[in-house]
C-alpha cells in the first residue's frame, strides 16, 4: 500500500485533521481508542496488513508517517 | 435497609483496610471511602443541598466515587457529567436540570463556574477535607432521586433519564446475586463514571466489598498493555461494553497474552459477535460470561444470561431472563402478549421520568398493561424481540432511529438536527453501517466536509460524530417527499 492511500483511510475517519502534519494523534486525543480499531480494521481487511496486537501501541499510531513505516515493516516481514 | 449508604456503613465496619477504589494514582480502601463521602455529604447537608440536585463536575478518579456517594449521604441527587464534552452540550444538559449545586475539583473549577454562574460551588478538596463522624445518611430519609444521567434524545436535547434511590437499591440487591460479585471480586471498569453502566463496578464494592481499579480509557489503544495491566492489578471480573472485550480480542491478543486471573465476565450495551466472544471463552475457559441487556431509563441492567458455550457463528445470544425484582413483557402492536413484538419493562427498577420533560415522560411509561390491578409501572423501551424455541427472548431491531454505537444509544434523528444546525447543510440524513459499526452522514449544501465535521465535533459528544461525511447534490426521496432510508443504506 501507498503512503496516499494511508492518508485518504485516514482523511475518511478525519477530514478535519492535517495527517501529514500532525504528530500526537493518540497522545492528544485525536484519535480515540475506537478510531484506532477502525484504522486497524481497515488495513487488515482492505490491505492485507497483518497488524498484531503488540503493533497496536501509541508511537506507531501517532503520526501518519509512524503508522505507514510498521506497515512498512509488516510488509517487509510478511 | 433503606438508603445506598448504608451498605457502605456496613462494608466500611467490616473491611476497613479493604481497597475500594484506585486509578492507579489514587487509592481509597473502603474506611477512606466512607470518610470521604461522609464529610462530602456533611458539606453538602450544611450548604442546603438535601432533596437538591448536585452537578458532578469532576474527572475519573476514586474521588469521583467519594463524590457520588457523598451526594447520596446528603440525600441529594447526583448529576454526573462528562467534562470532556462539547461547551454547548454541557451548557444543554445544565439548563436541562438547572443544578442549585455543584460540586468540582481543582482541575474543573473554572468550567463549573463557567457553566453555573448561579449554583452554589463546593471544592471537592475543601469539603472532603472536613470533619465527619459516622454513620452515612443519618441525616436524611425517604425515597428522593439518586442520580440523573443524560442519554440522546431524538427532538435533538438529552433526555435526563431520572432515577430514584429505591431503584438503585432494587438493583443493588438483584445484580450481584444474579452474576455472582462477592467480596473476592476485583474489577477493571471500562465504563465511564457520568453514565449508568458503571453503577454494576458500584454495587460490587459498596454491597459486596470487593475492590475497583478505574482502568484509565488511555489502555484501550494498547490491548497488550491492557492485558497485562489487568493481570498486574490481579482483575478477575469484567463488566464491560461489548466494543471493548471485541477490541481486545481482533488483534490476537491472546496469542501473546491472556487474562489469567479471570472468574467473571458480563458485556452488554450492544451485541458481541459470537466469533469475539468465542476468542475470549477459548482464551479464558476458566471464567464464566454473562450477557446483560437493559436500558437507562430501568436502572442499569435488567435482563442477564448465563453463556453456557461457544456460540455458533451467525447466532444471536439470547437476552436471557430478567432479574428478581423486575417483570417483562412482549407485547405486539395491539398491547397484547405476543411471541414477538416490543419489549416492556416493569417494576421497582423504572424510572422516576425524564427531568423536566413531563410529555415525554408519560409516552414510555405506563400502568401495568398486562395486569393493571398490579399498580406497577412499566416502560416501552422500543427494543424489539422475539422468544425462540427454548423460551430464550433474542433481540430483533429498534422500533424507531435509535442506534447503540461503542455502546453508547445514538438518536440519528438528534445527529441530523445538530447536523442542520450547521450554516451550509440543506439537508442531510445519517445511517449506521452495522457491520464496520461506523456513523455516517449524507448532506447536501455548500459546508466543506471539514466544516460539518468540525461543526459537529462543537455540537455532539465524540461517539455522536459520524466517522463518514458524504457531499451528494440530492437525497433520494420517496414520491411523498420523504427521504429513502432503504436506499440511502444501500449506497
Amino acid at each position: 500500500m501507498t503512503f496516499e492511500q494511508l492518508l485518504g483511510i485516514l482523511s475518511d475517519l478525519h477530514p478535519e485533521v492535517d495527517f501529514e502534519r500532525e504528530q500526537h494523534l493518540i497522545d492528544e486525543r485525536i484519535l480515540t481508542s475506537f478510531d484506532v480499531v477502525a484504522i486497524a480494521a481497515e488495513l487488515m481487511e482492505g490491505y492485507g496488513v497483518e497488524l498484531t496486537a503488540a503493533d497496536i501501541l501509541p508511537e506507531n499510531f501517532n503520526s501518519a508517517r509512524a503508522l505507514f513505516a510498521l506497515i512498512e515493516r509488516l510488509e517487509q516481514g510478511a | 435497609m433503606s438508603r445506598f449508604v448504608d451498605y457502605l456503613n456496613q462494608t466500611a465496619a467490616r473491611l476497613p483496610d479493604k481497597l475500594a477504589f484506585s486509578d492507579g494514582e489514587t487509592s481509597f480502601t473502603f474506611w477512606e471511602l466512607r470518610q470521604a463521602a461522609g464529610a462530602i455529604g456533611e458539606a453538602l447537608h450544611q450548604a442546603g443541598a438535601a432533596g437538591e440536585a448536585v452537578a458532578l463536575c469532576m474527572g475519573r478518579s476514586p474521588r469521583f466515587v467519594a463524590a457520588f456517594l457523598g451526594v447520596l449521604a446528603a440525600g441529594s441527587c447526583a448529576v454526573p457529567l462528562d467534562m470532556q464534552a462539547p461547551r454547548d452540550r454541557l451548557k444543554a444538559m445544565g439548563e436541562r436540570v438547572s443544578p442549585r449545586f455543584a460540586l468540582c475539583e481543582e482541575g474543573t473549577q473554572a468550567l463549573t463556574q463557567s457553566l453555573f454562574p448561579s449554583s452554589c460551588i463546593l471544592s471537592y478538596e475543601t469539603a472532603a477535607a472536613g470533619a465527619f463522624f459516622g454513620p452515612l445518611g443519618k441525616r436524611t430519609s425517604g425515597d428522593g432521586l439518586a442520580y440523573i444521567v443524560f442519554t440522546s434524545g431524538s427532538t435533538g436535547v438529552p433526555k435526563a433519564v431520572a432515577v430514584r434511590e429505591s431503584s438503585l437499591m432494587d438493583y443493588a440487591a438483584a445484580l450481584p446475586e444474579a452474576v455472582g460479585f462477592c467480596e473476592g471480586s476485583v474489577f477493571g471498569c471500562q465504563a465511564p463514571l457520568y453514565m449508568d453502566a458503571w453503577l454494576k463496578e458500584l454495587i460490587g464494592a459498596v454491597v459486596k466489598g470487593g475492590s475497583v481499579y478505574l482502568l484509565p480509557p488511555e489502555l484501550f489503544v494498547q490491548p497488550l498493555t491492557l492485558v497485562q495491566r489487568l493481570n498486574a492489578w490481579g482483575i478477575n471480573t469484567l463488566c464491560w461494553v461489548s466494543s471493548a472485550l471485541s477490541l481486545v480480542s481482533r488483534f490476537r491478543t491472546f496469542d501473546t497474552a491472556v487474562p489469567e486471573g479471570l472468574e467473571l465476565v458480563c458485556f452488554g450495551g450492544e451485541p458481541l459477535s459470537p466469533r469475539q466472544l468465542n476468542r475470549w471463552m477459548a482464551a479464558c475457559p476458566k471464567a464464566r460470561f454473562f450477557q446483560l441487556y437493559g436500558p437507562t431509563e430501568c436502572t442499569g441492567m435488567s435482563f442477564y444470561y448465563a453463556v453456557p458455550g461457544p456460540v455458533p457463528e451467525g447466532a444471536s445470544i439470547p437476552l436471557g431472563r430478567p432479574f428478581a425484582g423486575t417483570t417483562a413483557y412482549v407485547l405486539d402492536e395491539q398491547g397484547r402478549p405476543a411471541r414477538e413484538g416490543e419489549i416492556y419493562i416493569g417494576g421497582p427498577c423504572v424510572m422516576a421520568g425524564y427531568y423536566g420533560d413531563e410529555e415525554l415522560t408519560r409516552r414510555v411509561l405506563q400502568v401495568d398493561p398486562v395486569n393493571t390491578a398490579s399498580g406497577r409501572t412499566f416502560y416501552a423501551t422500543g427494543d424489539l424481540a422475539r422468544y425462540d424455541e427454548e423460551g430464550n427472548l433474542l433481540f430483533l431491531g429498534r422500533r424507531d432511529r435509535q442506534i447503540k454505537h461503542l455502546g453508547h444509544r445514538v438518536e440519528l434523528d438528534e445527529l441530523e438536527r445538530a447536523a442542520l444546525q450547521l450554516k451550509g447543510v440543506e439537508a442531510c440524513a445519517s445511517t449506521y453501517d452495522h457491520d464496520r459499526g461506523r456513523l455516517c452522514l449524507q448532506y447536501v449544501g455548500a459546508a466543506s466536509v471539514q466544516e460539518v465535521k468540525l461543526g459537529l465535533q462543537q455540537r455532539l459528544p465524540g461517539y455522536m460524530v459520524p466517522s463518514r461525511l458524504v457531499q451528494v447534490p440530492t437525497l433520494p426521496r420517496l414520491p411523498n417527499g420523504k427521504i429513502d432510508r432503504n436506499k440511502l443504506r444501500e449506497e
